[in-house]
């Protein structure tokens, strides 16, 4: 294998035989936006759930650097260089800006001068959030939230970030805003995994597109590929 | 806002400092009463650890209490230990009991920890009653370190709000530190905080242990105070959810609710006990249990209009609500 985070023939689901993930194979390399497509029920969600270890597979393997971390729990995930932004609002809303940002540095608890200088850089790298610090997670804007669990998610300087659906519930304004963001990281280097309803926007970003039908790898390729066949990809969605 | 900041820890300081010769200048009755709260709130302080800050209600508190006050007993019985020797004991006892409830029901989520915890109060109450150690249902003497109503009065106000002082600064240390954070980080999106790097289980286990410290430490003084225990009475229901209503009356997750929740709360008892046994609305005689039914309303009430408790009224944007 090569750098970056794998799913490697990963079968899984939640009740009885039910396979919600049927041998998935998905590949993240640093410095690429993955995108992960396809219709509701394919099973996108479930395997971001398994490659970040909420749901352990029963088959296959989740193997990150040629390290197979699929028994690995989710907690010891961060300090691994991995992290995860969840799907619509996630800040703690009771917590304050900087307390939530402090959550994201957390396995960082007993160095105090090494978490309160992550901390420090998430203010300089989003200065929004500055005037905001003392303020309660729960009455920041839409905007702003976002910032902040982008933040949360960076605090520790990952080297994979695992995106679920992030236009989900903002407003298109916000939108473009998310993507760029998005981009940004990718040119940092990062290895970018993105899950997403939102296809227009996704295959714009992503380098490589991996699509999947009824819990099975359905198409995949360089962006390229996709670019003029996502109306037709779309109409087959809906008829699946 | 250095100013808010401060006001609590002020306000608290000046309480305590008008409190401090109230051993000895009240009347008996009085000074029984508010050791009574304090008590309470002491228990209601190592609830509010897990159930306040982290959201996961805890309907057993009375097991760690009843398992300290039975440690203290019996070592000050058979073996004539002093009280204060037995109180460590009583703690870790008291610990060691949560340990395998915590084990055993913390790494799922939701309600099976409320389930189990309502089950373990029966459990131990037929525990104590069965086992020889604990003298069955005749029950436990102790002998306290103090002899006459005023001294024992005086000395278990002084050792009730000693503890409550240090249990009080111990909230507040959590809810200002990363421990803190994570608790209730796992309150509001348990999934969210495991995502961060939070070793979830690990820090609700900490805090339930840390709880039942404060309360087999409030139990173990609590077998000298009474100077009999037994199983019924020790390991009692009305205890557990007393403790909840203290804290959501007086704000779940705030270092202040237990303290406010458990004046509150004494004041109310007693006040609807003496009541009851006074008025007889047509004739009627109303049984003194009743008080139950109008804590258990405003219990209700909390939970609908006012989910910050009282120490919610005071720093609005603070605390954790009640979510049932």
């Amino acid at each position: 294998m090569s750098a970056g985070l794998s799913l490697v023939d990963a079968s899984a689901g939640y009740f009885g035989h039910d396979l919600v993930l049927d041998g998935v194979r998905l590949h993240a390399p640093p410095g690429w936006v993955t995108a992960v497509l396809g219709p509701n029920g394919s099973g996108k969600s479930t395997a971001l759930r398994v490659l970040y270890g909420f749901l352990r597979p029963r088959e296959g393997r989740v193997v990150l650097d040629d390290r197979d971390i699929t028994d690995t729990p989710v907690d010891e995930r961060t300090g691994l260089g991995v992290a995860f932004l969840p799907q619509g609002r996630s800040v703690f809303p009771r917590l304050t800006v900087e307390e939530n940002l402090r959550l994201g540095a957390w396995s960082l608890r007993r160095d105090r001068r090494r978490l309160n200088e992550a901390v420090d850089r998430m203010f300089d790298r989003y200065p929004l959030l500055v005037p905001l610090r003392a303020k309660p997670a729960g009455g920041l804007s839409g905007g702003q939230a976002r910032l902040l669990e982008f933040g949360r998610t960076l605090v520790l300087d990952p080297r994979i970030v695992l995106v679920d659906e992030p236009s989900v519930g903002l407003s298109p304004a916000l939108v473009d805003e998310v993507y760029e963001e998005l981009g940004k990281l990718k040119d940092e280097g990062r290895a970018i995994l993105l899950v997403d309803q939102n296809i227009k926007a996704a295959v714009g970003l992503a380098d490589y597109v991996y699509t999947l039908a009824y819990g099975r790898n359905h198409l995949e390729g360089e962006r390229q590929r996709f670019g003029d066949q996502l109306d037709q990809l779309i109409k087959e969605w809906l008829q699946l | 806002m250095p100013r808010s900041r401060w006001l609590g820890p002020a306000a608290a300081a000046g309480v305590l400092l008008v409190m401090a010769p109230f051993g000895y200048t009240l009347k008996l009755g009085i000074v029984t009463t508010i050791t009574a709260a304090l008590m309470l709130a002491l228990v209601a302080h190592g609830w509010n650890m897990l159930g306040g800050f982290g959201g996961y209600l805890n309907f057993g508190m009375a097991v760690f209490f009843g398992v300290g006050v039975y440690s203290s007993a019996i070592l000050n019985e058979r073996l004539a230990w002093g009280m204060w020797q037995t109180l460590p004991v009583a703690a870790g006892l008291a610990v060691l009991t949560a340990l395998p409830v915590g084990l055993a029901t913390l790494r799922l989520r939701g309600h099976y920890f409320a389930i189990f915890t309502l089950v373990i109060t029966f459990l131990a109450q037929s525990a104590a009653l069965n086992l020889a150690i604990t003298n069955g249902a005749s029950g436990v003497y102790t002998t306290a370190p103090a002899t006459g109503p005023r001294p024992i009065a005086a000395l278990f106000y002084y050792c009730f709000l000693g503890f409550v002082v240090l249990a009080t600064g111990l909230a507040y240390a959590v809810q200002h530190s990363n421990f803190g954070y994570a608790l209730r980080a796992i309150r509001e999106d348990e999934d969210a905080a495991a995502a961060l790097g939070v070793r979830t289980t690990a820090v609700k286990l900490a805090a339930l242990l840390l709880g039942a410290a404060l309360a087999g430490l409030a139990g173990g003084l609590y077998a000298f105070q009474t100077g009999y225990i037994e199983p019924t009475g020790t390991f009692s229901l009305g205890l557990s959810l007393d403790v909840v209503l203290v804290c959501v009356i007086g704000g779940l997750g705030t270092w202040q609710g237990p303290l406010l929740g458990a004046g509150i709360v004494v004041l109310l008892e007693q006040w609807l006990r003496t009541l009851f046994a006074t008025v007889h609305p047509f004739g009627w005689t109303i049984p003194i249990e009743s008080n139950r039914i109008v804590l258990g309303l405003l219990l209700v009430l909390f939970a609908l209009y006012a989910k910050r408790g009282v120490a919610g009224i005071f720093r609005p944007a603070r605390g954790s609500q009640l979510n049932v």
